[in-house]
């Protein structure tokens, strides 16, 4: 493999590169100082793209960060421990019915007892059991 | 020993929520990058941040471990960036800010400012959606398929922008070595 070939390897132009092309470029690494030269300068710039371009800590981030998703979480239980919303409501809602209904029956019921009597006594008679 | 990000999304899912603070303290300087990149304000760029860690901490259930979580995290963070109805200004390339870093040697701090020309270089050649893949080849350590699963570009089209920008930090790195045999 000749230097040209190795440099092309070393800045990427090859996409896919097979384990022996990787191997070749590996043994001419050893004793070509040039294309050491190349690869020790690609090492390098990448190890400063990676750290000296992203803008430097912000203070106290991870702490706004982590006590904001602690806030969430408590509301979160509030909101489970909570009754349901409209549960109160519906609840209420059947107690009255039920009440108006049971009031309106015993209302009706007490209002036709002497009606309820007669029939109950004309259905005993019909049915032979006095 | 340090656990893996996904070893950590296992503990955090399993009840222990404080191990997420790991993790925003590993990915908060790229995703707060990306947020300075997509907002070009400090400011902006923080509450972003804590709106995607926020996000992932909600949809990490849904962390299925097919790619790595810091992919994963950055999809998020480059999807709510690009849907966010407050950005106003077009993508600036990591290239066209400049921090105050770690002190780096002369010749790295001339290296440094190799990248930086390569890769404004390579991007202003760009259409503005499709600079986040140098981006996210050079500063963020993504693979192909790793940018095609954060951007939605695909794979080709992704190779063929990136391929072009090694071209031009090739030739830019020449002097280099030119200088330094």
């Amino acid at each position: 493999m000749n230097c040209k070939r190795v440099q092309d390897f070393l800045y990427g132009c090859f996409e896919n590169s097979t384990l022996l092309e990787r191997f070749l470029v590996f043994i001419h690494l050893i004793h070509c100082n040039k294309c050491s030269y190349h690869e020790a300068l690609i090492n390098r710039s990448t190890t400063i793209m990676r750290n000296e371009f992203l803008p430097p800590e912000e203070n106290n981030f991870s702490e706004k960060v982590i006590s904001m998703i602690n806030i969430e979480d408590l509301n979160a239980v509030d909101a489970q421990e909570a009754p349901e919303e409209g549960f109160v409501n519906d609840n209420a809602n059947g107690v009255t019915i039920g009440g108006v209904i049971t009031a309106f029956g015993t209302v009706f019921i007490g209002g036709h007892l002497d009606e309820f009597s007669k029939r109950f006594d004309g259905l005993v008679k019909r049915l032979g059991f006095r | 020993m340090e656990f893996t990000d996904e070893i950590i999304v296992v503990q955090v899912l399993a009840g222990r929520h404080d191990l997420y603070r790991v993790l925003v303290e590993r990915h908060e300087r790229a995703v707060r990058g990306m947020g300075l990149s997509f907002f070009r304000n400090n400011d902006d760029a923080v509450d972003f941040a804590q709106d995607v860690f926020i996000k992932a901490f909600r949809g990490l259930p849904g962390f299925k471990g097919m790619a790595r979580f810091s992919t994963w995290l950055y999809r998020i963070a480059y999807t709510t960036a690009v849907n966010q109805v407050n950005r106003r200004r077009e993508y600036a390339s990591l290239a066209d800010c400049d921090y105050e870093g770690a002190y780096l040697s002369p010749e790295d701090a001339h290296l440094k400012e190799a990248i930086r020309q390569a890769v404004k270089q390579a991007v202003s050649e760009l259409p503005e959606k499709y600079r986040i893949c140098i981006d996210l080849f050079f500063f963020y350590d993504r693979n192909y398929e790793e940018i095609e699963v954060i951007s939605g570009f695909p794979v080709n089209t992704v190779k063929s922008h990136v391929f072009r920008a090694k071209k031009i930090l090739r030739e830019k790195l020449k002097g280099f070595v030119e200088g330094g045999q």
